[in-house]
């Protein structure tokens, strides 16, 4: 098998039809002036309302539930480690679909459908969780305590480290170059726990932060103890980002861009032509996409701060739940075929990790089902509807906490902005898809 | 209680009809206009989506010092056409096009100019690369 230039695989999507991208724009402009203009004036969800769920309640937080989770992801990971640490240095190895794919790319439907089941079953928390059984230390505890005005910005750091290893890194699909992130990864994820505590965990891992993002728009919601059905728009109404929060989202949807925009033929033959070298390029706009969402954002945001009681810089945090719709409809929009045919070839080719013909799990002899290539109209549509849907999504999200935190007669002023700001970037996400 | 005592069931239904109406129009769309018809590439053969009639699509690739000709153009073919490619190359190198499945290889000795062909089986946007130089030769965009 060939080894692309570019990511794992050997295939990409066809440019999205300019006649979609029209029709997703107008809707998604349409859209938000209707928001804006004539939806609720006083905040709807601020009580997050839903069904209580006792007896599922009790179901996920019984030790056994839990015990038997962890321990099976931690048992996924191990095996992955293997094919890590002692596979053959293919693309037939399956470490590197796990980490591209399943994890990057699984972690959304999986904290879309599911919640905060990323956090719980966290290998890392795991690891940690048994070293401190062992050593009889009570896993909160470190040797040092976090600020908590450092928040989730080790994450946002991680994301983009990760993006860089994704988009930029030469040879990512070689075992030598994963290996050395995957240990880094784990390696500092375990040490800072110790120094820390556990909540390490939640403020430096990228994987459970995004995933975490992700899973405020899940219909799972707990109130104190109890779980809940919530509607997914109060659940992300309701949530408060922690410091580094849009960090997290713009490293989120600043690298996703930036993987369109790389796929550009301006800037592939700009690259190409030049004497400086590519990873400079890369690198370079790579920062400069995330900074670019960063920016704008915060921007948008604070300008909030001329309406409400708030000190300016408040309103960023407060406001990032919003984009994290967006930053779903993107990924779905940009991996759904790598996610449907790659994630299907990982799990055939996790039956054998180490290369030697095994078919351990019982999966070596499928074959992928590529049927998914066959529409490349329905492909298209899907993603449009994602782009747009996470746009509404958002643009309604940042309308109720406009409304929830600005005076009444001053939401409308202070949102337009964050309005604009939202408008541009679906209709970036767009033109990036159409892919001139 | 419920949350939605201040004229709140009205704009859950606003929201929800927008969002159908927006998933309507997205498919009206789809069957309105086939998304083989925004061709913006060069160089290449266009032609209608049930191609058995379609050319083979000959691609000229010359590749000199760190340069290759087509730099990173994107190119729009058929399911079905046969791509022909003709590479001269002042070292060895290897051209790759990333097909799906296994792809193909062709192997080009300084000097000596190749030409190799395969086929395009199925919809979907793959790069033509040059190996040792690590460059976009061509995107070739199959309807």
């Amino acid at each position: 098998m060939l080894v692309p230039l570019h990511g794992i695989a050997s295939r990409h999507d066809l440019p999205l039809p300019f006649s979609y991208v029209v029709v997703a724009a107008v809707l998604a402009l349409g859209v938000s002036f209707v928001v804006l203009l004539l939806a609720w004036r006083r905040p709807r969800f601020e009580q997050l309302g839903g069904r209580s769920l006792p007896r599922l309640t009790r179901l996920v937080d019984s030790p056994v539930v839990r015990g038997v989770a962890r321990l099976l992801v931690l048992a996924l990971y191990a095996w992955v480690a293997l094919a890590l640490l002692a596979g053959r240095d293919l693309l037939t190895n399956p470490s590197f679909g796990f980490v591209y794919v399943w994890v990057w790319v699984g972690l959304i439907p999986v904290s879309l459908l599911l919640g905060p089941v990323w956090r719980v079953t966290n290998p890392v928390r795991t690891v940690h969780a048994l070293l401190c059984a062992l050593a009889r230390v009570d896993p909160d505890e470190g040797l040092l305590r976090l600020p908590r005005a450092v928040g989730v910005w080790p994450a946002a750091v991680g994301l983009f480290g990760f993006a860089w290893l994704e988009l930029v890194q030469p040879d990512r699909t070689t075992l030598a170059v994963l290996r050395v992130w995957a240990l880094a990864w784990f390696v500092l994820l375990v040490l800072g726990s110790i120094v820390f505590g556990r909540c390490w965990v939640g403020a430096a891992d990228p994987f459970e932060v995004y995933a975490t993002s992700v899973a405020q728009l899940s219909p799972w919601h707990r109130v104190g103890p109890e779980l809940r059905l919530v509607n997914p728009l109060a659940g992300l109404a309701a949530w408060r980002p922690p410091p580094g929060a849009v960090g997290v989202v713009a490293a989120l949807l600043g690298s996703t861009a930036f993987d369109s925009f790389a796929n550009l033929s301006w800037w592939i033959q700009t690259v190409q032509s030049s004497a400086v070298v590519t990873v400079a390029w890369f690198s370079g706009g790579l920062a400069v996409m995330i900074l670019v969402v960063l920016v704008t954002f915060s921007l948008a945001a604070a300008w909030m701060g001329r309406y409400g009681d708030r000190p300016a810089r408040a309103y960023p945090r407060l406001m990032a739940g919003s984009v994290v719709p967006i930053v779903v409809g993107y990924a779905v929009a940009h991996y759904v075929t790598l996610l449907v045919a790659e994630g299907q070839h990982t799990a055939i080719l996790l039956s054998d990790p180490l290369g030697r013909g095994w078919d351990v799990l019982g999966t070596g002899r499928l074959t992928v089902d590529n049927t998914v290539f066959d529409h490349p109209a329905l492909v298209a549509s899907v993603q449009a509807a994602a782009i747009v849907l996470g746009h509404v999504l958002g643009i309604v999200c940042a309308h109720e906490k406009a409304v929830a935190l600005l005076p009444e007669r001053a939401a409308l002023r202070g949102q337009w902005p964050m309005l604009v700001v939202m408008v541009g970037y679906t209709c970036a996400g767009l033109v990036l898809l159409f892919s001139p | 209680m419920s949350p939605t005592s201040t004229g709140g069931p009205r704009g859950t239904r606003t929201a929800a009809a927008l969002v159908l109406a927006a998933a309507l129009l997205l498919t009206g769309c789809g069957g309105t206009s086939a998304p083989g018809d925004t061709g913006n590439g060069g160089g290449g053969a266009s032609s209608p989506a049930s191609s058995t009639s379609a050319g083979p699509l000959t691609i000229d690739i010359t590749m000199t010092g760190d340069t290759v000709s087509p730099n990173a153009e994107k190119i729009d073919a058929s399911v079905g056409q046969q791509v022909v490619l003709q590479v001269t190359s002042d070292t060895d190198d290897e051209v790759h096009a990333h097909t799906g499945g296994d792809g193909y290889e062709l192997e080009v000795g300084a000097g000596t100019p190749a030409t190799g062909r395969f086929s395009l089986d199925t919809p979907g946007s793959f790069e033509v690369e040059s190996h040792s130089r690590g460059k976009v030769i061509a995107i070739l965009n199959v309807r």
